[in-house]
Parts: C-alpha cells; sequence; structure tokens
C-alpha cells in the first residue's frame, strides 16, 4: 500500500496516539473527599472488568477513527503497490501523434491525453520521492524529461506546452528511450510504472513490432495503458501528390497533371465510398476537383487531376496543394508537392572522343547515338550537352550536371566511380550502359560496389539467339520512368531487336528490371544506390543493358530511340532530383541539402521535422534555395479499431507479464493487475475515499454509541431518588 | 430571642429556623443550636404530644448511684427504708443520643457560600460545606432539647471507632448547654467501629434506655446488625436516623475524578458516568440491609438526607418516642 499524499497520512496516523495519551493521561485533578468511599470501591471492584472493556473498544474505536481520517487524508493506494515501498518512477508516453489528431466531440485526442497525463502526474507525491519522466511519442520520439525528474511541475508544464505533430507514433522508440532511461545496476530501485497516454488506434501501434522489454532483476516496470478508442470514426487521408513530371522544363505556363493517392482508414471500409477531391497550384484560385472512388473493402485509391500551372513568372516554386473535405481527422487532409521547374537540364556524356573522319552513319558510336537522341532536331536550349571522357570527370563538371550518360564505363578510373556515387548521392541520374565489347567485362564490380547496388552485372556479354525483342507487357507496374510514353511504348518499340546484352544478376525478390525482352532478359534497370547503413540516395542508377551500338542492337535507328532517351533523362532527372519531399518524422531520410531550413513564419527548423507544410530552404547566404515539402504521415493517422486483447500481450511482454499491465479507461479509472501501481483515476480513488469515508462514519457512530454507552447510568432508574 | 412563639405566623417562621440553610448562617454552633431550639418550640405548639404528666407515680427502693435528693425521707422516716420516689416521666424512657463523628460524616456537598448567601463562606470547623455531622449535631440538639422540656432524661455520645465524647442522663434542662458543647467540639477523622462502640455504650448504661442513632452507617451490615441485637438484648430500644448527603444517594459526578475517602481509604480513580449504576445499586443494597436490620429487631428507622428541612425527622422522631413511651407504659 502507497499513499498519494504519504506525509498527510504521516500526520494523520500520528494523532492516533492522542486518544491513546488522552486515555493514559492522569490529569491532576483536586481528588474529591468522599465519604462513601467503601461502596464507590466496592462499585469499581464489580465493574471493573467491564469498564476496562469498555474503555478499551472506546480507545479502539477512537484510535480506527483518527486511522480512518488519516487514511482518507492520506489516500491509500491498494493492490500490486503493497510490494512496492520508496519513492515511485512514473513515465509518461504522450501520444503527441498524428493519431490524436483525431477529432471526437469538440475536443482532439491530443487535449484529452494531455487532460489524462495531468491527472496522472497528480497522483505522484514529490515530498515522497516520486519522480516523473515524459516521452513524446511521435516519430521519432522524444525523451522530453528522461530520467524521471523530482520536478513533477516541470513535467507538468512539459506537458501542457508539448503539441501534436503530423508524424506517425513510435512507441517502440519510446519504450527504448525509457529503457535507457532506467537502465541501472542498483538494487532497489524504484518501480517504474510506464504510462501509454495513447487512443491506442491502428495509427499508433504496429504490433509486428515487439517492444523492448524493460523490465529486469533489479527494476519492476508495470504499464498502464489507455483502453483502446472505441468509437468508429472514417478517415480520408491524402497519401500523396504525383505529378507526371516533378521536373517541369520552362518557364511558360502550362498544363500538368497529377496523381493524387486518397487513404481510408476506420469504420465503414467493407462498403462503397467516395470522397472528393480538390486539386491546385498553391497561391491561385484555378483548383480541380474529382472523386476518389474506394469499392468494398478498397482501402487507397488514385485519381488523376490536371492542373494549371502559372508561369514562372507568377511562380517560380509552384507547388501543388491536395485537400479533402473535413473529416474525423483533418491532420491528413492537405498534402502539398512542390514542382521542380527548371529551364534548362544539363546532360553529360562521358564516352571518348570521337576520331576526325568518322561521319558515317554506320560509324557512328554509342555517344553519337545518345547526343543525336538528346538533341534530335532543332535545339529549344532546354537540354543542353556536355562532353567528356571518362578520364577527365571531376566532381566540379559533376556538380554542374543534372544527369550524365556513362558509355564506356570500362574506361572510368575507380575515383571516377566515387565521384560519381557522389554525384548520385546529391540527386543525379546516372544512365549508364556497358560499351560495345565482347571482351570479359571488368568494371562491373567496380560499379555495383561503387554504387551499393543490390544487383550485379555480368562480366561476359551474352549473346541473344534469335534477336530478341522489347517485351512492353515486361514493364513493371510501379515504373515511372516511362510512363509517360508507356501508352506508344509498343507501337514505338516493334522492329527493335537486341543481339547481344551484358545481362544483369538480380538478387532474388529485389529485381531492379523496368523493361524486359522477350527472352526474359532484362533491358532496362533501375534503382537508387543504398548506403552502408541502409539509407537510401536521392539519386537514380539506369543501366541499359545494351549499348547504343548497331552492333548489339539496331534501337539507335529505330523510333524508340529518341523518346526512350528523352523520358529517361526527363522523368529519370524528375525522379533522381531530390523532390525536397519528406514525411513527418522521418528520420531515415537526408534533408534537403541547405544551410538552413525555415517554417513558413520564418522560424528556423532541425531536422527531423514533425509537422507538415511548406518549409524554406536557405542556402549559406541566406537566400532562399528551395522548397521543402512535409507531409503528414498517413500510416499514423489510420483511424482503425485495435482490440484490446490483441494489445494486451504486446503491451505486457515489456513489462514481463500481464499482471504488470493495467488499463485506463474513458473515465480516467485503471482496471487490472498493475492498477494501483500509480492510481491513475480519480474516481477510483474517490471511490476509496468514499469508502474510507464511510468507515469513519461508522467509527464515529460506534464511538457515541459507546461513549453514551459507558455513560448509561445517566439515564437509568434512579433507585434512591425514587426510594428518598 | 424575641418572643413570637405565640402567633401562628410567628411559629412558622421560626420553623423554618430549622433549615439548614437558615442553620448554617449561624457560625457559633451554640447559637445554631438556639435557633433549632427555637423552631423546635414553635413547632411543639402545634404538637398533639405538647404536655405529659410530672406527677408522682410510685417508690422503688433506693440503690447506689442514686441521686439523694429524691430520697423519700418520709417513707425512711416511717418504715426505715431507703425508697426513691419515681414521677410519672421516669417511666418513660431515657434517651440516649448517639451520634457518629467518624470521619465520613464530615463529608457533604452543600455548600455554605450556597446556604449562607453573604453570610459565612465555612462552617464552624471551617469545612466550606454542609456536612452530615452538622445535620446530625442540629438533630441531636433539638432532639435533646425536646427530650429535656418533655421531662426525661438525656445523655449524649459521640462516637467513631469508639466513644469520643459522652455527657450523661440527665433530666435537668441545663443539661442541654453540656450537650450543645460536646457536640460542638468533635473532630471527625477516625473510623467507626460500631460493634465496640455499642458495647462501650452498654458497660456504661443499666437501665432501659431508648437509643437514638444518628450515624451514615457507614459500616457492614452484619456488624450493624451485631450491635444491634446486643442492644436489644439488653432490652433497649433504639430509633436509628441514618444520615446521607444528597449526592451520595444520587452520585451525579460526571468527569473522570479522583476520590479520596475520609476515613483512610485508598484513592480510587472512575469515571463516575460509567460506575455510577454499580455505585447506585451497591448503596441500594446497604440501605436495605440496613433498614432490614433495623426493622427485624422492631427498632424505627428513617433515612435522612442532610441540607433537607429538619422539621419532618424532628416531627417523625417525637412521634415515635412517644410511640414507645406509650408502648413501654402499656408493656
Amino acid at each position: 500500500m502507497t499513499f498519494v499524499n504519504p506525509i498527510l497520512f504521516a500526520l494523520g496516523a500520528a494523532f492516533v496516539a492522542l486518544p491513546i495519551i488522552l486515555h493514559f493521561l492522569k490529569r491532576k485533578r483536586k481528588p474529591v473527599m468522599w465519604g462513601a468511599m467503601r461502596f464507590l470501591i466496592e462499585a469499581y471492584r464489580r465493574k471493573r472488568r467491564r469498564m476496562t472493556l469498555e474503555q478499551l473498544l472506546l480507545l479502539l474505536t477512537r484510535c480506527a477513527l483518527v486511522l480512518l481520517f488519516a487514511l482518507a487524508i492520506g489516500q491509500p493506494i491498494f493492490g500490486g503497490a503493497g510490494t512496492q515501498t520508496g519513492p515511485r518512477e512514473l513515465y509518461i508516453v504522450l501520444d503527441d501523434s498524428i493519431s490524436s489528431a483525431n477529432r471526437s466531440g469538440g475536443a482532439t485526442d491530443f487535449d484529452s491525453h494531455k487532460a489524462r497525463a495531468i491527472a496522472l502526474l497528480d497522483t505522484l507525491a514529490p515530498e515522497a520521492g516520486d519522480r516523473a519522466g515524459l516521452v513524446l511519442a511521435s516519430s521519432p520520439s522524444r525523451g522530453v524529461i528522461t530520467p524521471a525528474s523530482s520536478d513533477i511541475a516541470a513535467v507538468r508544464r512539459a506537458i501542457e506546452q508539448a503539441e501534436r505533430t503530423d508524424a506517425s507514433a513510435d512507441l517502440e522508440g519510446s519504450f527504448n528511450l525509457i529503457g535507457e532511461a532506467i537502465a541501472t545496476d542498483e538494487e532497489n530501485a524504484p518501480a517504474v510504472t510506464v504510462a501509454v497516454v495513447s487512443s491506442l488506434r491502428e495509427g499508433s501501434i504496429d504490433p509486428d513490432r515487439p517492444l523492448p522489454r524493460l523490465a529486469s532483476d533489479s527494476r519492476r516496470v508495470s504499464v498502464i495503458a489507455s483502453v483502446p478508442a472505441t468509437e468508429p470514426v472514417v478517415n480520408f487521408a491524402i497519401a500523396g501528390v504525383e505529378p507526371l513530371r516533378n521536373v517541369v522544363l520552362g518557364e511558360a505556363e502550362r498544363d500538368g497533371q497529377a496523381t493524387v493517392i486518397v487513404e481510408r482508414s476506420g469504420a465503414d471500409i467493407g462498403e462503397t465510398a467516395s470522397v472528393q477531391v480538390s486539386l491546385a497550384i498553391e497561391g491561385t484560385n484555378n483548383a480541380t476537383t474529382g472523386l476518389a472512388d474506394f469499392e468494398p473493402g478498397q482501402t487507397s485509391a488514385e485519381l488523376m487531376l490536371s492542373f494549371a500551372m502559372p508561369s514562372a513568372d507568377v511562380s517560380r516554386t509552384p507547388t501543388l496543394v491536395a485537400s479533402l473535405p473535413s473529416d474525423s481527422n483533418d491532420a491528413d487532409n492537405s498534402v502539398i508537392t512542390p514542382i521542380d521547374r527548371r529551364s534548362v537540364l544539363r546532360v553529360g556524356v562521358i564516352a571518348s572522343r570521337p576520331l576526325v573522319g568518322q561521319v558515317g552513319i554506320d560509324r557512328f558510336t554509342p555517344a553519337d547515338w545518345i547526343r543525336l537522341a538528346l538533341s534530335p532536331g532543332e535545339s529549344t536550349g532546354e537540354l543542353r550537352i556536355v562532353d567528356t571522357t571518362p578520364s577527365l570527370i571531376d566532381a566540379p563538371r559533376l556538380a554542374t550536371l543534372d544527369a550524365v550518360f556513362l558509355l564506356e564505363p570500362d574506361e572510368l578510373a575507380d575515383d571516377g566511380w566515387s565521384m560519381l556515387r557522389r554525384f548520385v548521392d546529391r540527386g543525379g541520374l546516372l544512365i549508364v550502359t556497358p560499351p560495345a565489347k565482347d571482351s570479359v567485362q571488368l568494371w562491373t564490380d567496380s560499379m555495383t560496389e561503387a554504387l551499393g547496388l543490390s544487383w550485379s552485372i555480368s562480366r561476359e556479354p551474352v549473346s541473344i539467339p534469335g534477336n530478341a525483342r522489347i517485351d512492353t507487357d515486361s514493364r513493371a507496374p510501379s515504373d515511372r520512368l516511362l510512363a509517360m510514353i508507356a501508352g506508344e511504348l509498343g507501337q514505338l518499340s516493334s522492329g527493335v531487336s537486341f543481339t547481344k546484352l551484358l545481362p544483369i544478376i538480380p538478387e532474388q525478390d529485389n529485381d531492379p528490371s523496368i523493361l524486359r525482352l522477350t527472352d526474359g532478359s532484362t533491358l532496362l534497370a533501375a534503382a537508387r544506390p543504398e548506403t552502408v547503413t541502409g539509407r537510401v540516395s536521392p539519386g537514380l542508377v539506369v543501366y541499359l543493358t545494351s549499348p547504343t551500338s548497331l552492333d548489339w542492337t539496331d534501337l539507335p535507328t529505330r523510333p524508340l530511340m529518341v523518346p526512350l532517351v528523352q523520358e529517361l533523362i526527363r522523368q529519370g532527372i524528375g525522379l533522381a532530383a531530390d523532390r525536397a519531399l519528406r514525411t513527418a518524422g522521418d528520420a531515415s531520410t537526408q534533408m534537403p541539402t541547405a544551410s538552413e531550413i525555415v517554417s513558413s513564419e520564418g522560424d528556423p527548423v532541425e531536422a527531423p521535422i514533425r509537422l507538415a507544410g511548406r518549409y524554406e530552404l536557405r542556402d549559406e547566404a541566406g537566400e532562399a534555395s528551395g522548397v521543402l515539402a512535409v507531409l503528414p504521415d498517413v500510416r499514423g493517422s489510420r483511424a482503425g479499431l485495435v482490440n484490446q486483447a490483441a494489445l494486451e500481450p504486446w503491451l505486457a511482454a515489456t513489462a514481463g507479464g500481464t499482471e504488470q499491465l493495467a488499463w485506463i479507461d474513458a473515465e480516467g479509472t485503471t482496471v487490472g493487475a498493475a492498477s494501483a501501481t500509480t492510481s491513475t483515476s480519480a474516481r477510483g480513488e474517490s471511490r476509496l475515499l468514499f469508502w474510507l469515508i464511510v468507515f469513519a462514519l461508522v467509527c464515529a457512530v460506534i464511538e457515541t454509541l459507546l461513549a453514551r454507552w459507558s455513560a448509561r447510568s445517566m439515564q437509568v432508574h434512579h433507585v434512591l431518588e425514587a426510594q428518598a | 430571642m424575641a418572643d413570637t412563639s405565640n402567633t401562628p405566623d410567628a411559629a412558622r417562621d421560626a420553623s423554618l429556623y430549622l433549615h439548614p440553610q437558615t442553620l448554617a448562617r449561624l457560625k457559633s454552633f451554640e447559637l445554631r443550636a438556639k435557633m433549632i431550639v427555637e423552631g423546635v418550640m414553635s413547632g411543639m405548639h402545634r404538637s398533639p404530644y405538647q404536655g405529659f404528666s410530672v406527677e408522682f407515680a410510685q417508690h422503688r427502693p433506693y440503690s447506689p448511684g442514686d441521686d439523694i435528693r429524691r430520697l423519700d425521707w418520709k417513707v425512711y422516716a416511717r418504715t426505715d427504708k431507703l425508697q426513691i420516689k419515681q414521677y410519672q416521666q421516669e417511666t418513660n424512657l431515657d434517651l440516649v443520643l448517639m451520634v457518629d463523628n467518624s470521619g465520613s460524616m464530615a463529608f457533604g456537598s452543600l455548600p455554605f457560600a450556597q446556604a449562607s448567601g453573604q453570610g459565612s463562606q465555612t462552617g464552624s470547623h471551617g469545612r466550606e460545606n454542609w456536612t452530615k455531622f452538622d445535620h446530625a449535631t442540629a438533630m441531636a440538639a433539638a432532639m435533646a432539647y425536646i427530650t429535656l422540656h418533655q421531662g426525661d432524661r438525656v445523655g449524649l455520645m459521640t462516637f467513631a471507632d469508639e466513644i469520643t465524647g459522652m455527657v450523661d442522663r440527665s433530666g435537668q434542662r441545663s443539661t442541654w448547654r453540656p450537650i450543645v458543647e460536646t457536640l460542638s467540639t468533635q473532630t471527625l477523622d477516625q473510623p467507626t467501629s460500631y460493634g465496640r462502640v455499642i458495647d462501650q455504650a452498654l458497660a456504661k448504661i443499666s437501665n432501659r434506655c431508648l437509643f437514638v442513632i444518628i450515624s451514615d452507617l457507614f459500616e457492614d451490615p452484619e456488624t450493624i446488625r451485631s450491635a444491634l441485637a446486643r442492644l436489644r438484648h439488653r432490652g433497649h430500644d433504639a430509633i436509628i436516623f441514618q444520615v446521607l448527603d444528597e449526592s451520595e444517594q444520587s452520585f451525579t459526578f460526571q468527569e473522570s475524578t479522583i476520590f479520596e475517602g475520609l476515613e483512610g481509604e485508598e484513592r480510587v480513580r472512575v469515571n463516575p458516568r460509567a460506575i455510577r449504576e454499580s455505585y447506585l445499586e451497591v448503596m441500594h443494597e446497604h440501605l436495605q440491609a440496613v433498614e432490614r436490620a433495623t426493622l427485624s429487631f422492631g427498632f424505627d428507622y428513617q433515612l435522612v438526607t442532610s441540607g433537607k428541612w429538619l422539621g419532618p425527622t424532628l416531627a417523625q422522631f417525637v412521634a415515635q418516642r412517644n410511640a414507645k413511651i406509650k408502648k413501654g407504659k402499656s408493656g
């Protein structure tokens, strides 16, 4: 048993001594000189045992009365805490994720969470050494006050000042933070209670990711968690906006199209539904609307909406805004996506310089075909070709390029690969074709290693018997590289044949192929390099398994050549370029290169950014260098309900068993085996208080009756008086 | 003393002197006794027993110790025998007043201050309350006066664990003064021993007497019974006045109190409210036992509450004494 106010209890309990002292106190009274002493002594002798018993009962009743009063003001907590002595440590995991933006009635869940967290704090007794810590659960979780502090008021202020984010909840990370905070080798370390204050909807939890175990031999840990929300709500969220062209060339006004992805969660997923989606360039009034239709069971829907992009004079960095009508969670109803507007694309072609006199079409090198495809007609000035040789590439030159065609990788030195890797990591597009040589290729290992590709390239070219053609049906559904020519791809690729390839050797379950030939071999593969730490580079590596050489294929002479090269460049640069689009709370992706990121209010912000919205990138001179859009993490706003029973083992595992798990219901009452480790419920305490007061009143009545019983002779027969 | 006894109003006023609240104002015991007498006399005029014969009744042989002034010299001259003249009153019973002056008689709950108003704050012994002994002495003085004025002989014994004061029986009215003096000079600090006292009294009295015992009788009932038995055995008659204070009969204390005995008993701290019922029960049993013992020997018994008007008590005494005289004559 512990007490909410142990000092008050101690003070009250000390008063138990009062009736005892009074009972034994020999008051200094002047004795009464009494004549009929013999009768008094005889009466005393007769009544002594009974009087002693009555006085003892009276004393016990009075002591009990004082003790009950002390208990009432001390507010005891019974149960599991009976084995817990000393100060307590309470860590509050406050769900400030996008899930807590769910609105029920007038207030958001986050408001309720804060109130409940403060109510939990109120159960602590700082004077008894209790301490509290605060972890905000939105990804990446933050230990606002860890380890636990005895300054409960500071924790309360931190809770009051906490603001909801648009990131998803990261309970695993939160428990890891607490685990680090409570790690100790001390014996008899205070028992720890972790209070998860969350609505625990589908978006807040991930039962597939086990929570770390916090309980240890030196620490007893109990978990109390909010009872999962039971109110069914429907939530629509915009999961993304994908313009068909991420990079727009030119400064003129033009129309564009974008795919809006809408997700739904919560109740009524089994029924058809439609939701209106509007799309517009931020700051313009030309919004287009459409309906995203959901079939029964369908949780994600896409619709294509057009938009009118103003000229560069109106908006240098146009931003698409997709929005939904208000629903249970408004935090995920609006998404912005910046569009990369560029006046020119600089494409480097890395190949040996052609010898003088090679002018016939039959003498065209692969680089010649590429240049021809890049500038098929009169130059508009939007694509600029920068020729260089493998031996001459350097970092400054690469820094000026948006894309690079590496046509002779076998000529590249090792440091050349390193420079290309850095180029890709900055968001560059690298397109590699093998040299048109039949000999063993020794560069492939260097490439895959330098670029961190998960697949490898064969060292020897492969001849294709019977000339293989392009299998247009093999195009990957998720491919966006060839999305703009996907409709015409079949027609354009007819007649294109390949006699040799330097194929890739994909790893199982990680096939980077975008387009294949009829013999099943990969023609085009693309991937983003990965670092050793698992971080994904923003740039893109495209590998064409056949060089644009007539010795290997007739592609350069076919109509497909120009649109293929153009799309690879235009769309590839759009996909490769760092779109300055991030998800709130996503710490796994590097922030765009910028000296400073400032919010729309002009306040500098630090990564990771947890609030969705538009941010400005600034360079070292403090000038605006771009726009960063942070999207709400719609995974965290999923409104589906979670079964409490399913959560129980997940949460209990961290404390070492279900007996250490309790739940806080909507009224704040704590129920469960570990409910007593923290008395979180004002109602529960008030119930106990009520019964203590009732017992005290009963004691008071008993005391009165006993006192009257002891003095009953005042009311009984007056024998002698009657006789007189 | 003003002669107001001839008028009914004066008599009524004088009878008020028998009230302790009046008597308490008089610090001098003698003055108080005179006040009692005044009250008694006023009551006597209204008494149906007023007037009695002092005529010659008979002769009896002289015995050593008899007053030689009462020898009938005429008979001696005629018969050469010493004969003592006996008058009517001598056929009445001699009155022996036995007043208890043991320590317990010093208890009283009626404050002098309350009784005396602007008068004296303490009694003749310096005590602040009207004690049982004050009441007893008032009664005894009045009874002696009545008896002397009826021509009977009166003697006095005060006693505690032994006889502490004595006035021999005498029929002279002047005997009242030594009685009053003896009553007013007693100390109240000894325990009681009825057996011993009665034995001492019987040793001093040979003829049949009427004993009036005025005491709280705080003694074992069996001891009292044994003492009374010896009185009866010697042919004496007795009237027992048991004097108790009001608070001794009601025990109305409230707070936890230390009680200390007046006869050297140990101190006891008790909660009066808790013990009251039992106390009253013990007291009741004792009173009943005393009354039963008294009545069993044909003696009269009366419970007297100190602090109350003496009139009824004295009237009762007169009635009971005359009844016994009649009984003696007829017997």
